[in-house]
């Protein structure tokens, strides 16, 4: 205590409440859920190793089928409006795919994001350009392990250096079976402090999404949805803030979620 | 216990980790979002996303700041975030269950009992803004400077707010020293 300090301030240094209120309990649910979450977020060395032959079976199936094109999926935005937002628990990967084309298709997108993967097959959702020399590539990857089907949404920033496209920064958000019974599935995550928002929408009546920052400015998402009937959302922001608020809307305005996210 | 300069490095958090940062900070962090929050429940639901969020993006963590003033950051965002909108919802959970002043006077019944001494008694009854502050300074021991980050007001706001609390907090304690001794 300095002596400029009340003569009170000793008595409120330690804890506030006789018992212990951090216990064994909750740090070992704490731990339960990180493992959890770890489970589903970098699966893929640790499941193929435990799965074994199956797998590599799996796998060279996959080759086969990608090669035939059958995971080629087409997908019509709802609005090329879009921009800007997020995920919580970003795998960063550098990878060296390259390109020497600027503008590329889609299926050229695809390619790219498959390069040196080892896993199931990304399959092209969306591509933002930002400032003619950044573009961010949405993607999804689904994987069946044990009868159980895991998707994951993937970004990753490409950055164009004169004569190719190379990827600096991806990032992964694997989608949990809990997470398909909520109105909105959210993930964010901050690319070369890029913030960008990405997910999916289980609850098929919302057609917007409305990204807002602390100072109460709007973007809206871009909304993508498959053939299949799955949709899906994407958003990158302009500059990073502290925290944003993602609100899913129905067609008549009604709000069905929103939820503030903080960048720490 | 994990170095901090260890930490800054991380790209990725394992469980390891994350146990020996919670049996370093686990109390603190429920401590603080008790204080802002002053329900048990809450404060349990906070402090596991609190460490769940440390751990998805200890990337985050830069060491600009202490370990501690991280965590306890993401505990008041985490906090307010609560307090803006799980805490409507709850409330409304409990109003269709019991009245709402039972869950408070409870929660008032169990500070009163628990309190380790009076003078954490009186600390519940300040203001949030002014609780947050003079915990921040007297209990976690933060610079000033530090103060500010975690609660993202200018340094000389926080010199007042935190002038204001003492006063507030001397004043209280002065009365019940008067009252205890008619």
């Amino acid at each position: 205590m300095k002596p400029s300090d009340p003569e009170w301030y000793d008595a409120i240094k330690g804890n506030p409440l006789q018992r212990s209120t951090f216990t064994d309990e909750l740090a070992a649910t704490i731990i339960q859920r990180a493992k959890d979450s770890s489970e589903h977020r970098k699966p893929k060395f640790k499941q193929v190793s435990l799965a074994g032959l199956g797998i590599l079976c799996f796998l060279g199936f996959l080759l086969i089928a990608n090669e035939a094109q059958l995971f080629h999926t087409t997908i019509q935005p709802d609005s090329t409006i879009g921009n800007r937002t997020a995920n919580p628990n970003p795998p960063v990967e550098r990878m060296e795919s390259t390109s020497t084309e600027k503008n590329l298709s889609n299926q050229s997108w695809e390619t790219l994001i498959n390069q040196g993967n080892q896993g199931a097959a990304k399959t092209f959702i969306y591509k933002e350009s930002l400032l003619n020399d950044v573009t961010l590539v949405f993607s999804k990857q689904i994987s069946n392990f044990a009868e159980t089907e895991l998707t994951t949404l993937g970004v990753n920033m490409f950055k164009w250096n004169s004569s190719d496209w190379s990827t600096e920064q991806s990032a992964t958000y694997s989608v949990q079976e809990s997470d398909r019974r909520k109105n909105i599935i959210t993930a964010w995550v901050e690319l070369d402090t890029i913030p960008i928002f990405f997910g999916m929408a289980p609850n098929k009546t919302i057609t917007q999404i409305r990204i807002s920052d602390e100072n109460h400015t709007p973007y809206e998402a871009t909304i993508l949805r498959e053939h299949s009937g799955a949709v899906y959302w994407f958003a990158a922001l302009p500059e990073k803030k502290d925290g944003y608020t993602v609100e899913a809307l129905t067609a008549d305005g009604t709000i069905l979620e929103s939820q503030t996210y903080y960048y720490h | 216990m994990l170095h901090e300069s260890y930490l800054k490095h991380l790209v990725s958090m394992e469980p390891i980790h994350l146990e020996a940062i919670m049996e370093s900070y686990g109390q603190d962090v429920w401590n603080f979002a008790y204080f802002l929050t002053k329900n048990r429940m809450m404060a349990d639901d906070i402090t596991q996303d609190v460490f769940l969020q440390a751990y998805r993006h200890i990337t985050s963590f830069r060491g600009e700041a202490s370990v501690k003033t991280w965590l306890l950051k993401i505990t008041r965002n985490i906090s307010y975030n609560y307090l803006q909108t799980a805490f409507i919802r709850k409330v409304l959970l409990v109003n269709k269950a019991m009245p709402q002043e039972f869950s408070r006077s409870a929660e008032q019944a169990f500070l009163e009992k628990e309190a380790t001494n009076e003078v954490w008694k009186h600390v519940f009854r300040l203001p949030v803004k002014f609780r947050e502050v003079l915990v921040l300074h007297a209990k976690y021991e933060l610079p000033l400077h530090e103060i500010s980050q975690v609660l993202k007001i200018p340094e000389g706001t926080v010199k007042s707010r935190l002038f204001g609390a003492r006063k507030k907090l001397s004043l209280l304690l002065k009365e019940e020293w008067i009252n205890e001794t008619v």
